[in-house]
């Protein structure tokens, strides 16, 4: 009998701990500059996410060589329409590739990554939270992320979207989307 | 008369059992509890720390701080019973010695009447009309003071910590960060923490 009141006591003192649980992780505050990133996360709503990575240079060339003949405001709404279609995802398929991109992260210690995300204004905030939650906690910490306010109508609406050849810090040509907001 | 002795067999000893078995749960119980208190850590490479990137904690829970060590706001609602009641964000400083809690930081926020409740259409209102809401300009001026006293070069380790529950529109916690990034490096970094599980109102 006294052990089985110890028992219910133990478990009583780790319940009542449960609900002070918090959870903290630390974000860096946004710079006001030009902004670069490898992903862009752009939250739609607390089920949709559009993903912008390096696969969508590809895309984004390939419509512009085939549609090369369009207006530039045509060809803008093409290519955002497009890139819409393609990479609106949902939360389970997020969640697959932040997976991903933290098991290519902890393969490759000088790989580094940065992760921008956009949230809308009503969005609940534990939603960002949960993605820095997955991508934060990498073993070589080579995943930097910043989080800003942004809505899916601003990538819609935005002046050029295209793709410009640059030089990385390697000296390599890289081929980078740049949208003009 | 013939009698015969009925000897009991002597097997094993089911209190005896039950009580091994309840050490063994005891012994566990204490050891997971205290195991999930620690913040794991894990092997790095050889690759050296970078210092840019912000310290990150585990995703894990962790037990409450409940001192405060810096300027923290707090956001919640009005009524917490009341899911529609408008939000509320409270001001909460920590004392000289670095041992104010949690709890009493926010009844001298109370006291000093560093509150403020945002407008129920919060979300619909221009960037300009929400920043002269009473709670923004209560945010813009807590940040300025503290920094004025407390941050005064940039560090790493200057930092503001907003605690909210999960369901707290982005607006707000955005707009805490894009004040403190006013100030360039000077607060490199926000700490949000999220209430997982309902508030215990015994305490904060």
């Amino acid at each position: 009998m006294i052990f089985i009141l110890l028992v219910f006591f133990l478990v009583t003192n780790f319940v009542i701990k449960m609900p002070m649980q918090e959870r903290s992780l630390y974000i860096p505050t946004p710079k006001s500059e030009l902004g670069r990133a490898q992903i862009v996360i752009q939250f739609i709503d607390s089920k949709r996410v559009f993903w912008i990575d390096d696969t969508v240079s590809g895309l984004v060339s390939e419509i512009e060589e085939n549609y090369g003949y369009l207006s530039p405001e045509r060809l803008r709404t093409r290519i955002v329409s497009e890139l819409i279609r393609r990479n609106t995802i949902t939360a389970a398929v997020l969640d697959t590739k932040l997976d991903a991109l933290r098991q290519r992260a902890d393969q490759d210690p000088y790989a580094s990554y940065f992760v921008l995300i956009r949230c809308p204004n009503d969005l609940p905030f534990a939603r960002m939270i949960d993605v820095i939650a997955k991508i934060s906690d990498t073993s070589y910490r080579n995943i930097k992320y910043g989080c800003v306010g942004g809505e899916m109508e601003d990538i819609r609406q935005c002046r050029r979207i295209t793709t410009v050849s640059e030089q990385d810090d390697k000296g390599f040509q890289r081929q980078n989307i740049r949208i003009d907001f | 008369m013939a009698f015969t002795r009925y000897e009991e067999k002597k097997g094993l000893s089911l209190p005896g059992l039950i009580d091994i078995i309840f050490l063994l749960l005891i012994f566990s119980l204490v050891t997971l509890s205290v195991s999930e208190a620690k913040i794991e850590t894990k092997r790095r490479g050889d690759r050296s720390v970078d210092f840019d990137l912000p310290e990150t904690r585990s995703k894990d829970t962790e037990e409450v701080d409940r001192i405060l060590h810096t300027l923290l706001f707090e956001v919640g609602r009005q009524d917490p019973d009341e899911p529609g009641s408008p939000r509320m964000i409270w001001v909460l400083k920590p004392g000289i010695t670095d041992s104010v809690s949690l709890q009493a930081a926010k009844v001298w926020a109370i006291h000093d009447s560093v509150f403020a409740a945002f407008p129920e259409n919060f979300l619909g209102l221009s960037d300009r009309e929400f920043e002269e809401t009473k709670a923004c300009k209560l945010i813009r001026k807590s940040i300025r003071e503290y920094k004025k006293i407390h941050f005064k070069k940039p560090d790493l380790s200057n930092s503001v910590e907003i605690r909210a529950e999960r369901q707290t529109e982005f607006r707000i916690v955005s707009y805490i960060m894009n004040q403190c990034s006013m100030y360039g490096d000077t607060i490199p970094r926000v700490v949000l923490r999220t209430l997982t599980v309902k508030e215990d109102r015994s305490g904060i």
